[in-house]
């Protein structure tokens, strides 16, 4: 079922909470609504849901306008943060509540109860009350309610937030399976971006109750469009700089130490002008620049973090202090004191337009 | 040291129940404890009192209407303040809980005055009215206390998977705030079943409840039919407050918590 959002807004008293936002959804497709907290994801969710009544614009259901349809008609599967079961009702009593209001009866219902389980792989559990499950099977009792109903739409709802970090990366992987089978047009809220990239065909990145980028993950994550969505995704160091010139698909940029880099340019990128610089810190290397595309600065370690699977190093340059994330298997020669040659490509070296900072 | 302290306590709290219902069975004519010899027989001869079981029918009848009264009152008195902004939810929830801090004589009084002024005086239905009316704030206490335990997302995923506004409350929110309804619905049936004040303030002869009934003997000799009478209310009242902690625990009837 195609979604289709035109200009939706909702205030609360003076408080713009969703402003103007607009996206369409193609059958099938999952979006993920990805912003800090406060950004007015969580208040999207819910006027699509029905819980929020939107105070402008219009939500559209194949082709059906449901701004003003009560929730309760809107045939939309909804995900709870909390997972919202249903305490004083067993696991198939959970699942039968949908059916029932949509005149099923228990007979009938039996076999798309057991679909569902099956999916959600809980058939063992049809007769436990939700706590007498462990976190991960509420979340995926859950599911199942959701899509025992076949609704037009999904909505998930930080899915996996309240299930601790390990068990938080084996239902992704499950959630993602869940997902693939189902093909139904979903929409999700997280505030992970692990989650919003992993588990939807494109993301929506929201602030202030605006959006600031909509795009497929790797575009997302590569091009972003603006300084908020550069600075959100993953981790990036951050340079005030000047555009001197544009040179084929690269850019030369000056900065104010008098060093010379060059970046990636792309459309929109201007022709001159003050300009923001973004280099994520997994992309910068360590040793002599090996390509002609490189950017390089030197500088002195500072500090050297072990985490494991991963090393940041914080480096003292004549461009401020740049981070540097490196893997467990790039070799570290030179500890806290040394001077280090930092490099990267001017492919991983993101130009925005606009001062500040 | 403590533990003899709490036993003391116990024990002068008991003491008047247990002397009473020891003193029940007595075989001689006037009240006396310890009791002589064993009888059932002033049960007998109080069963066989027509103003007694009168009024017992009375008290129970008057007991059960108000709590079924209250009981959906005060739910619906819940619901409402739920369903407002904080800084109006709790200037009403006192005015709700008031009956609970006025000297009940001062409500007789003044129901008396009420009552007499809309000419509803000495009939049932005052005194169920005035029942009604220092009952209801248990039931909000309690049912309170269910519903703001209750995920408000338990609604939304109700109307979410189809269900209109009637039946998300009789499928979801009625069966998980059971304890509360129970609870306070059986309060409410004690707390009318023994009240004297009121019932005193607005009975006439015609209407004489069982407190009221003890009451109005008491002041002559006290005879041990009397006493048998006594003990049958205790052991009511005991069994269903036994009722209460085990559907609901008596400690959340008591809770400050609103």
């Amino acid at each position: 079922m195609h979604l289709t959002l035109s200009s939706v807004t909702k205030h609360y008293g003076d408080v713009r909470a969703v402003n103007d936002v607009s996206f369409s959804l193609t059958s099938g497709e999952r979006l993920s609504l990805l912003g800090p907290s406060g950004c007015g994801k969580t208040t999207l969710l819910n006027a699509i849901a029905g819980f929020a009544e939107i105070s402008s614009g219009t939500i559209r259901m194949g082709d059906a306008d449901i701004s003003r349809i009560p929730p309760f008609k809107r045939n939309i599967g909804i995900v709870f943060q909390n997972y919202a079961l249903f305490p004083h009702l067993d696991v198939e009593e959970n699942l039968y509540f949908g059916l029932k209001m949509r005149g099923v009866s228990r007979r009938d219902a039996r076999q798309a109860i057991g679909e569902a389980l099956e999916i959600v792989r809980l058939e063992p559990f049809r007769a436990r009350y939700p706590h007498q499950l462990s976190g991960g099977q509420q979340q995926r009792v859950a599911v199942a309610r959701a899509i025992v109903i076949r609704p037009q739409i999904l909505l998930l709802d930080e899915p996996l937030s309240n299930l601790d970090a390990k068990l938080r990366h084996e239902m992704r992987t499950d959630l993602l399976r869940i997902l693939d089978d189902l093909s139904i047009t979903t929409i999700m809220v997280t505030h992970d971006q692990a989650e919003a990239l992993s588990l939807s065909h494109r993301v929506a990145v929201l602030n202030q109750g605006a959006i600031e980028q909509i795009d497929e993950p790797e575009a997302l994550y590569e091009r972003p469009a603006t300084h908020f969505v550069a600075g959100f995704l993953g981790e990036s160091n951050r340079f005030a700089a000047n555009l001197t010139g544009i040179d084929g698909s690269f850019a030369k940029i000056a900065l104010p130490n008098g060093g010379e880099w060059r970046g990636r340019a792309t459309g929109s990128t201007p022709d001159g002008g003050p300009v923001q610089v973004f280099v994520r810190t997994e992309r910068i290397g360590i040793g002599p620049s090996d390509g002609a595309g490189d950017n390089g600065i030197s500088g002195t370690v500072r500090t050297v973090i072990y985490l494991g699977e991963e090393r940041r190093l914080v480096v003292d340059t004549a461009a401020g202090e740049i981070v540097v994330k490196l893997s467990a298997r790039d070799r570290l020669g030179s500890g806290v004191g040394d001077t280090v040659s930092l490099c990267w490509s001017a492919q991983d070296t993101i130009i925005l337009p606009g001062g500040g900072r | 040291m403590t533990r003899a302290i709490t036993y003391l306590v116990l024990a002068f709290i008991l003491l008047p129940g247990v002397v009473l219902i020891l003193t029940s069975f007595t075989e001689a004519r006037f009240v006396s404890f310890p009791p002589e010899g064993f009888t059932f027989k002033w049960y007998v001869l109080a069963a066989q009192k027509p103003e007694f079981i009168a009024s017992l029918k009375l008290s129970v009848i008057i007991a059960s209407v108000v709590a079924a009264a209250s009981t959906v009152l005060g739910t619906a008195t819940s619901f409402l303040l739920r369903s407002l902004s904080p800084g109006l939810q709790a200037p009403l929830q006192a005015l709700v809980m008031s009956p609970l801090v006025l000297p009940t004589v001062v409500i007789g009084i003044s129901m008396i005055q009420f009552f007499t002024l809309i000419g509803l005086v000495a009939s049932p239905v005052a005194v169920v009215i005035g029942h009604v009316i220092v009952t209801t704030p248990y039931v909000v206490r309690l049912v309170s206390d269910s519903l703001s335990a209750l995920p408000r997302n338990l609604e939304w995923a109700g109307s979410s998977l189809g269900a209109p506004d009637w039946r998300v409350l009789v499928l979801v929110i009625l069966p998980n705030i059971k304890v509360g309804l129970i609870g306070g619905g059986l309060f409410a049936f004690i707390m009318s079943f023994e009240n004297v004040t009121l019932s005193a303030f607005l009975a006439t002869p015609g209407l004489t409840t069982l407190p009221v009934l003890i009451f109005g003997y008491s002041d002559q000799a006290l005879e041990p039919w009397l006493v048998a009478v006594c003990s049958v209310t205790v052991l009511l009242t005991t069994a269903l407050v036994v009722l209460l902690e085990r559907t609901i625990g008596l400690q959340r009837v008591f809770s400050a918590k609103g």
